[in-house]
Parts: structure tokens; C-alpha cells; sequence
């Protein structure tokens, strides 16, 4: 009879999560003094959340690649040759919302799917041949319009930036996407208890879910209070919570989400089981092309003009958001809330920096000392549990 | 011609990589629920046979057939499909996950629930629970990566992941190798119980003690040939130590199990 039915290595990360966020709350508070009232109100939060949207958008794709052991560094290029083709579409071109969005998004796929084909068929490394990609498809942004910068887009398309959802259906969305996690957790541990009723699942609560819980549902109010204040939930978030919310549920409850985490631990082994490890990791680049498509797309109708530079340190944002978030460089471990988390963490930093007008080199500077510090504490913790389990 | 009743058959089969011959013709047979060790020095062909069975690798010539019918497709997953398992010396488990999670690894329980395709969690919780409790299996918690399992508790998971589906045959690949003294006899205990569970066992290991205990038969390779079938009960270590290096007895030639 399995006793225990919690995993406290699970728990210690989630304990670590969960002391990111309380970190970044102390940082709130104190940012909040520092700019005079200015950081918690509903309109700074508001263009927050905007701004790390298209991050995190990217970060889950890459961060998914990460987890099963692959690298994408060409995200930012893509955005980049993105931006500019769907302005260039538009303006040079005519072109009309919906087919300029469906030919950038469906160029994304086959870029993910030329690349994943090169990793796993070529068994070309990811890392070089994203870091070909981060080259080539830069030149390609800047070819597209021979390095000039187009603007005017049509208003239908700015709606991915700059569309609310009206106040009913933000309150739908956001209950909606919180509702769907939760029954999925209440599910899983109610078929678990063999149908135990609502004791034995209260019962079987550990201290992190209950703290868990409570974060959560301190984030939900927050977002609800945040965006009935602010004209409605943006479409930029809206479409981040949406694509986190379908994240989640294949990462942890599928078996294609398992096989990611199974890779990512031991390709070797997950193929001697049987899995299509090149179907999963072709499947994977393809998704993170598509989101970094759609963060283009977002960025573009933010910008209102395709610069061919847009996107240029991307890659490593959303990289370093996924590890702050506890994501494992060498794959098998990191979550897509923590990836959430890291990118709302650095996006906060950048926030807090440019209210107060440092200087862009001190936010280059913040952003590495975090990334670098979050490892360390991490590794630390690491050779401590390593040294227990020896 | 396969026998009928037997389980599994190879005839001639030959694996090659370039100008390496690591099998050569080999023939051999497994009776169902029959234990049998493979014997060898290091690069003597018994891993390479493993994976050929396994699915792992395609034999460059010869035929393998299973319960009379040759398998024509090499690869791990139709040899899962055929109820055929391996549990290999490095284990293979994914260090990430848990043993749940390691033992269904590929073959996930699933339901439909909310118009969505999900894994069944419990239904893998509650097979472990019931395969560890039918094994006489003790792990500290099945919820916990495997990384942080014991050596013995680990290969317990490989096992469990090779009994889970009721395979006919489990190939395993020096299970003792890696195992503390007092891990090994549970282990061999474990494999006398297989044949009791329906399956077959083919039997790698370099302590000829092991292969001695467990096994009902031994072939004995050497530089990718099989130079003796013997049953276990007649022959001691001396003699396999003698045959795996080449060395006559008294000019006589090897005892053979049947038929030669």
C-alpha cells in the first residue's frame, strides 16, 4: 500500500514558487513606497501584464523545449520577422487582418517545424540550429523591407494589443481559467481517494496546496480587481491565460505532457519505452514557432510599425524567465506556472526601474544579477538535497 | 521450423556493425514460463542478443519468432506490444519521474472526462500500489522521482515497469550489477517467482552464481556464437568459466541440452 501520496521533492518546489511570489510581493510593496503610490494601480499592473504577456507567451514555448531537453534561440528572430511581415503585408500589401494573421501564424509552424525536422531528423543540435535561426530570420526581417521601418496597421488588427474583453466576459475568463485549474487538481485528488467525498480529500490537503490555493486565489481577485478598474481583461493577457491555461492541462495531464518531462529526464529511456521522442520534440518546436508568431503578432499591433530590430534579446528573456521560474537548464523539471511567475518577476523589475528612469544598462544589469542569483540559490539547494539523499 | 511450443526461436541469427561480427548464426529456443541465463565474456554477443529480442536493434540475418510466428518489425515499442520487456543494466528509468510514473511510461492509463483525453492518474497510483503488495515490493513513496530511490529500490521499479502488463517474456539485462549484497538475493527471489507470474525470463549476468541460482538452462557464448546449451542442474561454475574462455576438458566436447 503507497502510504504516502505526495512527493516532497514536488513540494519543495513548489515551496520555491512560492517564495519567488513572495518575494516579488515584498518587492511590489516596496516599489510601491518608492514611486510614490505609483507601482500597485490598476493602470501600471495593467500595462505590466501587457508587457510580459508577449514574454511569457514565448517563455511557455521555450520553456516546454527546455523540459524536454531542447533550446529554441531563435524566437526573438521569428517575432522580429514577424512584426515586420505582417506590417509590410498590411501597409505594402492590403492585406486584411485575418488572412495577414493567418499566413505570419502558419509561417511560425513551418519554421518550428523545419527546425524541430533539423534536431531530430538532421540530429543537428537545437541550440545551433536555433542559433542559426536567430541569424537567418533577423536577415529575413530586415529584408523583408531592405531595414525600413513601416507603420500604420489596420485598427481590426490592433485589437490584439489594444482590445478589452467588456467587463462580463473578463469576469467569465478569469473565474473561467482559475475554475478549470482548480477542478482539475479537485478532480485528480477525488479520483485518488477513490471517492472519498469532500473529507477525504480535506483530509489528503498538504500545507502547500493550502498556501498554494491561497496565492491563487490572491492572484484572481488581484486580476479581477486589476482589470474591472482598467476597462476590461486586454487582449494580450487574455490570450497569455488562455494559452497558459491549455499548457497546463497538457503538460500535467496528458500523457504527450508526460512524455516531455519523460525526455527531458532520459531521452534514451523514454524512446526505449516506446515514446516518439522525435514526434514530441518536432510537436514542440513547432508549438513554440506558432507562439512566437503570436507574440509578433502582438508585438506588432502594440508597436503599430514593424521595426526589423524588435525582438533582439527575447530569446534570453524568455529563457531567463523560465529558469526563474525553476525551470532546469538540462530539462525534465519546471512548470508553467513558475515560468508564469519568473516572467511576471522580471517584467516587474523592468517595471519598477523604467517608473523610477534608471538608466536601460541598470536593467541589463538587475535582469543578469537575478538570473545568475536565482540559479546559485537553486544549485545550492540542490547540493543540499543531494547530500541528504547520498 | 520454430517448434511449436516453444516461446521464443532464433535461427541463425547474425547482427553485424561494419566489419564487427558481434553474433554470428545463432540458434536458440525458450520454452514458456522457462528460465534461461546467457553466459559470456565481455563482448561475447549477450547484449547484442538482448537488444535483437528487445526490439532495441534489427539482426542483420536470421529469423526470431515468438509463440511460432516470425517478428518481422524491430523496434522497442512492437516488442512491448508483443509482451516482451526488458529490463536494462543502465534500468532506464527517467530520473524525473516518479516510480507511478516510470512503470506506465508509455502506456498511460487514459480517460475522457470534461470532453478532454486525460491521463488516469489513479488508475496508476492503484496499480502500483497492487503490483509492489503481488511483488513483495517495499519502496519509500511511489510519488517521489526515482532519483531519489535506493539502488535496490530502483531496480524494483524496473521490474514492476516489466511486470506491469503481464509480458511473456522479460529480458534482463545483469540486474545484479549494480546492487549492494543485500539487495541481490530479494532480487533473485524475486525472478525465481516470475515463471509463478506467467512470463519467461532470459537471464544476462556476469556472477555465474546468479545465473547457477535462478536459471533452468544457460547457452554460453563466445566471440558472438553460442558454444554450449546446458541445463543448469549439471553443470557448476567451473565449467561455464571453461567454456566461456575456450578451454577443453579432456579432449571432451560440451554437453548439449536435446538435439545437436
Amino acid at each position: 500500500m503507497i502510504k504516502r501520496q505526495y512527493s516532497l521533492t514536488a513540494e519543495r518546489r513548489t515551496w520555491r514558487l512560492l517564495t519567488l511570489v513572495a518575494i516579488m510581493g515584498v518587492m511590489w510593496l516596496i516599489v510601491h513606497q518608492i514611486t510614490d503610490g505609483v507601482f500597485i494601480t490598476p493602470r501600471n499592473l495593467t500595462n505590466l501584464t501587457v508587457q510580459a504577456s508577449i514574454t511569457g507567451l514565448v517563455a511557455i514555448g521555450v520553456g516546454c523545449l527546455l523540459i524536454a531537453r531542447e533550446i529554441d534561440l531563435s524566437v526573438g528572430s521569428l517575432l522580429g520577422a514577424v512584426v515586420v511581415a505582417s506590417v509590410w503585408l498590411q501597409v505594402d500589401h492590403g492585406w486584411h487582418v485575418v488572412p495577414t494573421v493567418a499566413l505570419v501564424l502558419t509561417g511560425g509552424l513551418l519554421i518550428g517545424l523545419f527546425q524541430g525536422l533539423c534536431t531530430t531528423w538532421l540530429r543537428i543540435p537545437s541550440f545551433v540550429v536555433t542559433l542559426a535561426g536567430f541569424s537567418y530570420l533577423r536577415g529575413v526581417a530586415y529584408g523583408i523591407t531592405g531595414s525600413v521601418t513601416l507603420f500604420g496597421t489596420s485598427q481590426g488588427f490592433r485589437w490584439f494589443s489594444e482590445g478589452r474583453l467588456s467587463y462580463t466576459l473578463t469576469f467569465v475568463f478569469v473565474l473561467g481559467a482559475f475554475g478549470i485549474l482548480a477542478a482539475l487538481w479537485a478532480h485528480d485528488r477525488w479520483r485518488h481517494q477513490r471517492g472519498g467525498g469532500l473529507r477525504a480529500i480535506a483530509a489528503s490537503v498538504r500545507p502547500v496546496e493550502v498556501v498554494g490555493g491561497i496565492v491563487a486565489a490572491g492572484a484572481c481577485i488581484s486580476l479581477l480587481w486589476i482589470f474591472w478598474s482598467e476597462r476590461g481583461l486586454p487582449v494580450p493577457v487574455a490570450i497569455l491565460g488562455g494559452v497558459a491555461v491549455m499548457a497546463v492541462y497538457v503538460l500535467r495531464h496528458t500523457a504527450f505532457g508526460r512524455h516531455v518531462f519523460a525526455i527531458g529526464g532520459n531521452p534514451e529511456a523514454a524512446r526505449r519505452a516506446g515514446i516518439n521522442v522525435a514526434g514530441v520534440i518536432l510537436v514542440l518546436f513547432m508549438v513554440s514557432g506558432v507562439l512566437a508568431a503570436l507574440g509578433g503578432v502582438m508585438q506588432a499591433a502594440r508597436l503599430d510599425a514593424g521595426p526589423p530590430t524588435v525582438g533582439l534579446l527575447l530569446a534570453l528573456d524568455a529563457l531567463s524567465a523560465a529558469i526563474v521560474g525553476g525551470t532546469y537548464l538540462f530539462g525534465g523539471k519546471g512548470s508553467i506556472a513558475g515560468i508564469l511567475v519568473g516572467t511576471v518577476f522580471l517584467a516587474s523589475i523592468q517595471n519598477a526601474l523604467n517608473l523610477e528612469g534608471v538608466a536601460t544598462y541598470w536593467q541589463y544589469i538587475v535582469s543578469g544579477t537575478v538570473l545568475l542569483g536565482a540559479v546559485a540559490i537553486d544549485q545550492l539547494a540542490q547540493r543540499r538535497i543531494d547530500q541528504e539523499y547520498a | 521450423m520454430p517448434d511449436a511450443e516453444a516461446l521464443l526461436t532464433g535461427h541463425g541469427v547474425a547482427k553485424s556493425y561494419g566489419p564487427v561480427h558481434a553474433l554470428r548464426d545463432v540458434d536458440f529456443q525458450l520454452m514458456p514460463s522457462e528460465i534461461v541465463g546467457l553466459a559470456g565474456d565481455n563482448g561475447a554477443g549477450k547484449s547484442t542478443l538482448m537488444k535483437i529480442v528487445a526490439g532495441s536493434t534489427t539482426p542483420s540475418a536470421g529469423e526470431v519468432s515468438l509463440n511460432g510466428r516470425e517478428i518481422s518489425t524491430f523496434d522497442p515499442g512492437s516488442a512491448r506490444a508483443h509482451g516482451i520487456e526488458m529490463v536494462y543494466q543502465d534500468l532506464a528509468l527517467c530520473e524525473n519521474l516518479d516510480a507511478r510514473e516510470n512503470i506506465f511510461l508509455g502506456r498511460e492509463p487514459r480517460r475522457r472526462r470534461f470532453g478532454l483525453r486525460m491521463i488516469a492518474a489513479e488508475q496508476m497510483t492503484h496499480g502500483t500500489d497492487a503490483l509492489l503488495e503481488r511483488l513483495e515490493i517495499a519502496i519509500g513513496s511511489a510519488f517521489e522521482p526515482v532519483s531519489q530511490l535506493s539502488g535496490g529500490q530502483r531496480q524494483a521499479v524496473a521490474i514492476c515497469r516489466a511486470l506491469a502488463f503481464k509480458p511473456q517474456l522479460i529480458l534482463m539485462d545483469e540486474p545484479t550489477a549494480a546492487l549492494s549484497v543485500n539487495a541481490v538475493a530479494p532480487l533473485l527471489r524475486l525472478i525465481r517467482r516470475l515463471p509463478a507470474e506467467g512470463a519467461a525470463v532470459i537471464l544476462v549476468s556476469h556472477r555465474l552464481s546468479d545465473l547457477l541460482d535462478v536459471t533452468d538452462r544457460i547457452y554460453v557464448l563466445r566471440n558472438g556464437e553460442v558454444v554450449a546449451d546446458l541445463v543448469t542442474a549439471e553443470t557448476d561454475e567451473e565449467e561455464l568459466l571453461r567454456l566461456m574462455a575456450g578451454l577443453p576438458r579432456n579432449g571432451q566436447r560440451p554437453r548439449r541440452n536435446g538435439a545437436e
